[in-house]
């Protein structure tokens, strides 16, 4: 049987986007950005997305306060503008930590300025590798209140498969050092993963465990059509197993690709942007004040992010007329045939857009991992199906199956996402 | 059978009466279904049940409001929110076997 024979396409359905008055929703307000202050690393991922892209070593290496400063004039415009809730900035790199203390503090009085000016507040986080952390360090997130997450790949002998210093050596001591400081402080931090599928997902959770994180996320490794992958299936399956295990009586552990995953199962949303169907609208600055969209969506190429918009002449907002900015966003709507169809459609939303990039069709694939998302949901869904009731007011607890059955033809409304698409 | 969405669980809940509701007896899925039994509870948010949150994020085309299921709220290298910090580690079981899950 080919792999097209056994895709989970539900032959005959209707197309939902063949209906032209089906339109997407408008874009919404920018205000949450990523913002690289710096576009170099100290150590070499192997698997870095970032630099799989030459046209980022053309950028300054460090964000400068100039280009810092403007920054803060548009956020200013921009919440004076929309009046969002808050704003929501990630100093991220590269390695955002060589951008130093001083101009992080900087920064951050800079932002308190802007949110005592506005009313909205203005929050500030790191994804950093660890590495650089010291006293000093954490004396500058925890006086300017930066939300910190730490990049780590699990056990040593996980982490230092690809998490290299540009000598070849390992890492996982350094950073290691770096969650102990944190820890000694009491400073809460996130920790960030990346699926290694050579390995057992319980060797991540007995490290996570082993360090007393309780949230953290493994994400799919950033691949696309053009790349050779591994699968996936079979780790992300155990790590919902552990997961519902872990949680069975109290509530444990928080796994955010998991839950993303299984709350779009069950009628809820993803807050995730890798999992769930809905618009790619985040936007990245780089270190010259370029706007850009979602930086992953650079693994599609050279320069392949690039937009005309640039804080220094641009508005926020502009972005999402920029034509770069709206074939992204119009890309991680307008899913392939094969998605349309699907009935994990609206759980899954075609998997994270940078993964269904290929050469030869752009966008318009499934997710790379496709087959594996297939194989993890039916799984979710099996587990799910016996995990949850219908509780009647005389206190009764039926199974779905039952309650289906009591219901009769009323319960069996059409599958999304036909039913929602057509309406 | 197909997923749980929203719109099959609120037809199963509108049958077995007005006080029904859904619930897990695993506590990881029960706190998951928050946020579905307060769409539940109200079918007049059924309409709306997928949009977001309905300030930033809203939409003005009364044809498209409820397609949407994913909600980002934080970009995702720094999409943990920050842990509380416990008193000491948890130390949950990892898998081991293929019952773990019934």
């Amino acid at each position: 049987m080919s792999a097209a024979d056994a895709s989970p396409v539900r032959h005959g359905a209707q197309d939902p986007t063949a209906d032209e008055t089906v339109k997407f929703n408008p874009p919404g307000v920018v205000w949450n950005l990523v913002v690289k202050v710096a576009a170099r690393c100290n150590i070499d991922c192997s698997y870095c997305y970032w630099f799989r892209d030459p046209s980022v070593y053309d950028a300054p290496k460090l964000m400068s306060e100039r280009v810092a400063d403007q920054l803060l004039v548009r956020v200013k415009e921009q919440i004076t503008r929309y009046s969002p809730p808050e704003f929501y900035m990630v100093l991220h790199g590269g390695e955002p930590l060589l951008w130093g203390r001083t101009n992080f503090q900087s920064f951050a009085d800079k932002c308190r300025r802007v949110a005592d000016e506005t009313g909205c507040p203005v929050r500030l986080g790191t994804t950093t590798n660890g590495v650089l952390i010291d006293e000093r360090w954490l004396d500058c997130f925890q006086e300017n209140d930066i939300g910190v997450t730490v990049s780590i790949d699990g056990p040593a002998h996980v982490h230092d498969v690809h998490r290299k210093t540009f000598a070849g050596g390992p890492t996982h001591a350094l950073v290691e050092r770096g969650i102990r400081l944190l820890e000694s402080r009491d400073i809460p931090f996130g920790v960030l993963a990346v699926c290694n599928p050579a390995f057992a997902a319980k060797d991540y959770l007995e490290y996570f465990s082993s360090i007393g994180a309780t949230e953290f996320d493994i994400l799919l490794p950033d691949s696309n059509h053009d790349d050779r992958r591994q699968s996936i299936g079979q780790f992300y399956r155990d790590l919902f197993d552990f997961w519902l295990a872990a949680n069975q009586k109290e509530r444990t552990i928080r796994i955010r690709s998991v839950e993303a995953m299984l709350s779009g199962l069950i009628g809820g949303r993803s807050e995730s942007e890798a999992f769930g169907y809905g618009s790619e609208e985040l936007c990245t600055i780089l270190t010259d004040g370029s706007i850009e969209p979602l930086d992953v969506l650079r693994i599609a190429g050279a320069s392949s992010t690039r937009t005309a918009c640039n804080v220094f002449d641009n508005a926020l907002q502009d972005i999402v007329d920029d034509a770069g900015w709206k074939a992204a966003r119009r890309a991680s709507l307008d899913l392939c045939e094969k998605c349309r169809n699907c009935k994990y459609m609206m759980a899954c939303g075609g998997g994270y857009l940078p993964h269904r990039f290929s050469k030869e069709n752009g966008y318009n694939n499934p997710s790379v991992y496709c087959d594996d998302l297939y194989s993890i949901f039916e799984h979710m869904q099996a587990v799910v199906q016996k995990n949850i009731y219908i509780s009647t007011p005389d206190g009764e607890n039926l199974s779905v199956s039952d309650a289906m059955k009591i219901s009769g033809s009323a319960a069996a409304a059409p599958a999304e996402p036909q039913s929602r698409l057509n309406r | 059978m197909d997923p749980l969405t929203l719109k099959v669980l609120a037809t199963l809940v509108q049958v077995h009466g007005a006080s029904a509701t859904v619930v897990s007896t695993n506590k990881g899925i029960d706190e998951l279904l928050g946020p579905v039994r307060g769409q539940l509870q109200d079918q007049t948010q059924l309409a709306a049940s997928s949009k977001g949150d309905g300030s930033i994020f809203n939409c003005t085309l009364p044809h498209c409001k409820d397609i949407y299921t994913k909600q980002v709220k934080y970009y995702k290298y720094t999409g943990i929110a920050p842990a509380t910090k416990s008193t000491g580690p948890t130390k949950p079981t990892p898998p081991t076997g293929g019952s773990k899950h019934k």
